[in-house]
């Protein structure tokens, strides 16, 4: 029960005039992303280069006009997408992608946005038939201080509980939840959105010290070790690789985009 | 650079000589094969003579700018920026909720503060210190003058999150008391200061983040903001005519480092073409210049604080380096394994090494400042 509730909802080709569409759903943080996907379309000759394909990203907020944000999180996307499509296989020609955040529960939190936005893009990607190297799948993994109250609705997020609910956390260690929503994000001391390809490769790191506290001398010795890290990548890796491309296999199954 | 970079063309028909063209036309015309051969040279030398590992020397300036309360000019080879912090004040209204100013990453009650945090450009609303880049000054013909573009953009937003992330400056170090009251302290609040941080390019070459990160560090650890507090009178706030306060920083100070990655095909060492041992010819430049971040695939940055514990029985070199990370950034690519960003993590280490004790020789900041700033709040 607790294992289904934790596949993302996945609908495929919402927008029929597009080349490839697909809506998102986050399970637990319940961010819904719509994506696009044009191309190879003509590209504007400013933008046009010799080799490769142009890959533009826009990303829409939720609510009101696009702002400083918006053009960060349109820039990570466009720099992890470059690696995965293969740009000389269209050159001279433009991959136009637009991102609409539907709902969220923070539209100025680049860690909620941004692993549904990949998950989002990468599908629809798919479906337009786009050329690419490998597929990736991203998860957003936050750090809990060890004793963390979690409410029980949500304990289905904390990383190794998803089939037993009831197995009790080993005190004094950190927990891991994954794809937190804002409520549950609040209390972490770190987040990390990671991002694998089919292969395990690493393809996007975005781990932030995300705890509360009033700065100044009070916030020496916070952050994490690279060990500490490594156990979080780990995990992250582990997700991606088995559970993330499940889910995008049995999500295309029936379209045959292979 | 000589004959090895340069490449030997045979041409098409029988005329004999070579075409050959020089190695300025080299780098314009193929970059990144230019990059590659330097490269595969021994020992491995970027077009710029640095080694992969080695960033460039960074001068620092501090406090040049007449008008504002803290500044700072940052010079790495190419790369230079002016950072200049300004306080405002922000006045209180009654019944405001102070909890919001106190904290980094608050996560407000109320649904409406992120949305209205929309209409500030960027900042959350209740963050106190608002950072903003501008590089359409004319110091690249990259970025042509005009509205901010897309990097200026992500820039400030990145810095930001810089300083959320590593909570720099202590917030209560802002607050503007009412001195005469005799309530509680937290109904002592009158206002705050709200600080601008603005960062302007001189030259662009590459690498602004570190440059931009390492100045704001510098500008508010030379701040100095003038004594307020709440006249009751006037019922408002005042400066003091020539008292003055320090921002209080962190006393481990954090610092970013930029690494970027670039694919070397046929790396000595591996002559094999298997595929699994292609992936691996990836060289990590340290600090790179902006020709080199034109051919980088991937970017990492990496946000530490370093504790360096030096052993005085031995002769004094430093024994233990404790690092510590904050943010983690990498974008881009797929090459990038688990010891060469471990050994990423140790180059952020000695550059913060390095960073820590330009600060120091220009005397701007020193532990002993913010003690000085500590009994001057009680004052």
């Amino acid at each position: 029960m607790a294992s289904a509730s934790l596949t993302p909802e996945i609908s495929l080709c919402p927008l029929p005039q597009s080349d490839g569409s697909c809506q998102y759903t986050c399970p637990t943080s319940r961010t819904t992303i719509l994506t696009s996907v044009n191309g190879p379309l003509e590209v504007r000759a400013k933008d046009e280069l010799p080799n490769d394909a142009t890959i533009e990203v826009v990303v829409k907020p939720g609510v009101g006009v696009g702002g400083v944000r918006e053009t960060r999180l349109a820039h990570i996307l466009q720099t992890t997408l470059k690696s995965l499509i293969l740009t000389t296989h269209h050159p001279r020609t433009l991959i136009q992608i637009v991102a609409q955040i539907v709902q969220s529960e923070d539209h100025t939190s680049i860690p909620l946005l941004l692993s549904p936005l990949l998950n989002c893009t990468v599908l629809s990607l798919l479906i337009a038939g786009i050329p690419m190297r490998t597929t990736g799948w991203s998860i957003h993994l936050a750090v809990l201080p060890a004793g963390t109250d979690i409410p029980n609705k949500n304990r289905n997020m904390i990383v190794g509980q998803e089939t037993d609910g009831e197995a009790m956390q080993t005190d004094g260690e950190d927990v891991v939840v994954r794809n937190p929503n804002r409520a549950v994000f609040a209390k972490a001391k770190s987040s990390h959105t990671l991002t694998f390809s089919k292969e395990g490769e690493m393809l996007l790191i975005e781990s932030l010290e995300c705890s509360e506290g009033k700065g100044g001398e009070s916030a020496d010795g916070q952050g994490w070790e690279i060990d500490e890290w490594v156990k979080v990548m780990e995990i992250a890796q582990k997700l991606c690789c088995g559970e993330g491309v499940e889910v995008m296999r049995n999500a295309l199954g029936e379209k045959k985009v292979f | 650079m000589t004959s090895p970079t340069s490449p030997v063309l045979q041409p098409r028909g029988d005329s004999g000589a070579p075409l050959t063209f020089s190695t300025s036309l080299f780098r314009h015309i193929s970059p990144s094969l230019y990059l590659q051969r330097h490269l595969l040279r021994k020992p491995p030398t970027r077009p710029n003579n640095r080694q992969p590992s080695q960033h460039r020397d960074l001068t620092l300036t501090t406090n040049s700018l007449g008008h504002a309360h803290g500044s700072a000019v940052v010079r790495a080879g190419d790369t230079a920026v002016v950072c200049g912090v300004r306080g405002e004040i922000l006045t209180l209204l009654p019944g405001d909720d102070t909890s919001i100013f106190e904290s980094y990453n608050h996560l407000s009650t109320s649904a409406t503060h992120s949305y209205s945090s929309r209409s500030s450009g960027g900042a959350g609303w209740g963050e106190l210190i608002t950072p903003n880049v501008e590089i359409s000054t004319g110091c690249s013909k990259k970025y042509p003058l005009g509205p901010p573009g897309a990097l200026a953009q992500t820039l400030s937003d990145q810095l930001r999150e810089l300083i959320s992330a590593s909570k720099l400056v202590e917030l209560t170090s802002l607050r503007i008391y009412d001195q005469d009251a005799d309530r509680e302290a937290a109904q002592k609040i009158k206002g705050y200061w709200s600080i601008y941080v603005d960062i302007l390019c001189i030259s662009l070459d590459g690498n602004i983040l570190d440059a931009s990160w390492y100045a704001i560090v510098a500008a508010l650890a030379s701040a100095k903001l003038p004594l307020a507090t709440w006249n009751q009178n006037e019922e408002r706030i005042v400066c003091h005519k020539s008292l003055h306060h320090p921002v209080m920083l962190r006393s481990c100070l954090p610092f970013i480092t930029t690494f970027a990655i670039v694919p070397v095909l046929g790396l000595p060492g591996n002559g094999t073409v298997d595929e699994s041992v292609q992936t691996a010819n990836i060289m990590i430049l340290n600090d790179p210049d902006s020709y080199e971040e034109d051919e980088a695939v991937e970017t990492l940055t990496i946000l530490s604080t370093t504790v360096f514990t030096v052993e005085t029985t031995q002769t004094p070199n430093v024994s233990s380096i404790k690092t510590r990370i904050e943010r983690m950034e990498k974008i881009g690519g797929w090459k990038l394994g688990m010891s060469q960003l471990a050994q990423c993590i140790q180059l952020a280490a000695a550059k913060a090494a390095h960073y820590t004790e330009t600060l120091l020789q220009e005397g701007s900041w020193s532990k002993q400042s913010n003690q000085t700033s500590a009994s001057l709040r009680t004052f």
